[in-house]
């Protein structure tokens, strides 16, 4: 996975998780879901992402044990991940700004 | 490629086991939440998990080893500092190390330097001596690392609860028995030394003493390391020119006696 695709779908998770604390099988199927199929990624390719946030303390992590007894990671972004977010989201805002502009005078 | 073969492909670039470990299960969890909400049989669910190679080299560049090890090998490593440190201040504490430290002379000293014993008096070391030589006592080596003639006042409180002052003369010899066995409890201070002998006939049984209120009784003190432990003999003498030619102590530990000899600085 490219870098520039990693730090994109790191944004798009910080996203999700400042809903709520999430799993990582139910942050693909939302992202899935909220980008219309858009964002349609392989499941493993999750993980360096998820486990990248966490090295980078954008994200912690808890693990709670189903009733079917799977152990499952939960995934909550930190005061941290949501300042880095919030500015990722101003670059996101600027950018589409002007992309938009340049396609609007082509 | 079945599920193991996939979580073992997809997780063998991760060094550390712990974290190794710890992303199989995670990844296992994944598989198994995607095969129920889809209904995908072993193979689609594997396929759907994506390349276990490329994932296993990012992965193992996230979860370096290092790490985990420096926090492994830290909490060790802190743990047997407080070990030892425990060992070290059994058996009076390290404020009383200290200051049985401090009442040691570590350097040879000039005649005119003086410091403050316990007890807030004053004494001057007038005479330091070096002996050489060891000697072996079962899994002890003993030794005579020094030996000074101090001269000063000993200042305290007497029975009464009246304040005193009066000058003394003391010959301190120190003594150190050194062993591999850490665990080993030293001989105590009274079995190890019972009694001294000088060249000049004079006897020391020696006693328990308190250093701060029983000023001026011969005595023995001890301070027990992990591997080394110390004890020091303090002889006191009508004056500094009464100073023996060699002392004979008697070793309660192993039995026998060693001889340290001032004038030519040889213990035997």
């Amino acid at each position: 996975m490219a870098k520039k695709d990693v730090a994109g779908t790191a944004m798009l998770v910080l996203a999700l998780l400042k809903q709520r604390e999430m799993y990582g099988y139910q942050i693909i199927e939302e992202l899935d879901r909220r980008s219309e199929h858009v964002f349609q990624m392989k499941e493993g390719t999750l993980y360096p992402v998820l486990h990248g946030l966490e090295k980078d303390r954008l994200v912690t992590a808890r693990e709670a044990v189903t009733e079917q007894g799977r152990t499952r990671r939960y995934y909550a972004v930190t005061e941290r991940g949501l300042r880095v977010l919030e500015e990722k989201e101003r670059e996101w805002r600027t950018f589409s700004k002007a992309v938009t502009a340049i396609l609007a005078g082509a | 490629m079945n599920r193991l073969e996939w979580l073992d492909t997809a997780t063998r670039k991760i060094v550390f086991r712990p974290d190794r470990k710890a992303v199989r299960k995670e990844l296992a969890a994944h598989f198994e939440d995607l095969r129920e909400a889809r209904g995908l049989d072993e193979e689609a669910a594997t396929a759907a998990m994506g390349d276990p190679v490329e994932l296993a080299e990012e992965l193992g560049r996230l979860h370096r080893p290092w790490w985990g090890w420096l926090w492994r090998v830290s909490r060790i490593a802190l743990l047997l500092a407080v070990v030892l440190w425990f060992l070290c201040a059994r058996e009076y504490g390290f404020g009383e190390f200290k200051r049985w430290m401090y009442n040691m002379p570590q350097l040879p000293k000039e005649t005119t330097d003086s410091y403050l014993t316990v007890g807030a008096g004053t004494v001057s070391v007038l005479e330091t001596w070096r002996p050489v030589g060891t000697k072996e006592l079962g899994h002890y080596r003993l030794s005579v690392p020094s030996a000074w003639l101090e001269q000063g006042v000993d200042a305290g409180i007497d029975e009464d609860g009246r304040s005193f002052q009066r000058p003394v003369c003391r010959l301190k010899i120190c003594l150190r028995l050194d062993t591999w066995k850490f665990w080993a409890v030293a001989p105590r201070k009274g079995e190890m030394i019972p009694a001294v002998l000088d060249s000049e006939g004079r006897r020391y049984d020696l006693g328990y003493c308190n250093w701060r209120t029983d000023a001026g009784e011969t005595c023995c003190s001890s301070w027990q390391g992990p591997f080394t432990t110390w004890y020091h003999v303090a002889l006191e003498l009508p004056g500094p020119e009464d100073v023996p030619e060699w002392v004979e102590l008697s070793v309660g530990y192993g039995g026998g006696t060693v001889r340290v000899s001032l004038e030519s600085e040889v213990m035997s």
